[in-house]
């Protein structure tokens, strides 16, 4: 699937074509900038990470009840502890292929809640 | 950038719903009070910054979760 971000990602205002591929399997994303080199992500639906937060974004009007709510994931420490960045959601219209990354703010939207450790 | 002098109790109205009072000062600390419509997000500047900094960080590091992740997935 083909992801347009038109206002691109945070501070990354250039980055605005991707391609997105879910792997069954995982029930992650990849999400992958077109351009070589570009950046790469590993990315989970917000109802894998934190069931019901869908639904307050729904709410909360940030999210219409039809849309992909996206979470970039990261590793960070030693050892590797998986991290949810719940500050920038990518919302995206899936008929569309469009969408937008928010900036939210609050003890629910951590920058990086921990998800897993890894070693 | 446009620069304005402002004291404590007065405002700024930034467009045609935005606006802006300075409640108080305390010490090198400014209390802005913020009135705008929901659909106009308000966020601090260093938030944005963090944000910004961990997407990169985030998309950088595909392979690298991938790897951990392994099977577990």
């Amino acid at each position: 699937m083909r992801l347009t971000l038109p206002l691109g990602l945070v501070g990354l205002p250039g980055q605005t074509q991707f391609t997105l591929r879910s792997d069954a399997s995982s029930g992650l994303v990849e999400m992958v900038a077109r351009e070589p080199d570009g950046l790469d992500f590993v990315a989970a639906p917000i109802e894998r990470i934190r069931p019901g937060l869908r639904d307050r974004l729904v709410a909360m009007g940030e999210a219409g009840a039809g849309d992909l709510v996206l979470i970039l994931l990261a590793v960070h420490g030693e050892p590797p502890v998986l991290t949810a960045n719940l500050a920038g959601p990518i919302i995206i219209e899936a008929d569309e292929g469009i969408g937008r990354q928010l900036v939210l703010e609050g003890d629910d939207f951590p920058l990086r809640a921990e998800i897993a450790k890894l070693a | 950038m446009l620069v304005l002098t402002r004291r404590a109790g007065q405002l700024l109205r930034i467009g045609d719903s935005i606006d802006l009072r300075v409640i108080r000062i305390e010490g090198d600390r400014v209390v802005l009070g913020i009135a705008a419509p929901t659909s106009v997000r308000v966020v601090r500047g260093e938030l944005l910054d963090a944000v910004s900094d961990e997407v990169r960080k985030a998309g950088a590091m595909g392979d690298r979760v991938r790897e951990l992740l392994g099977p577990q997935g």
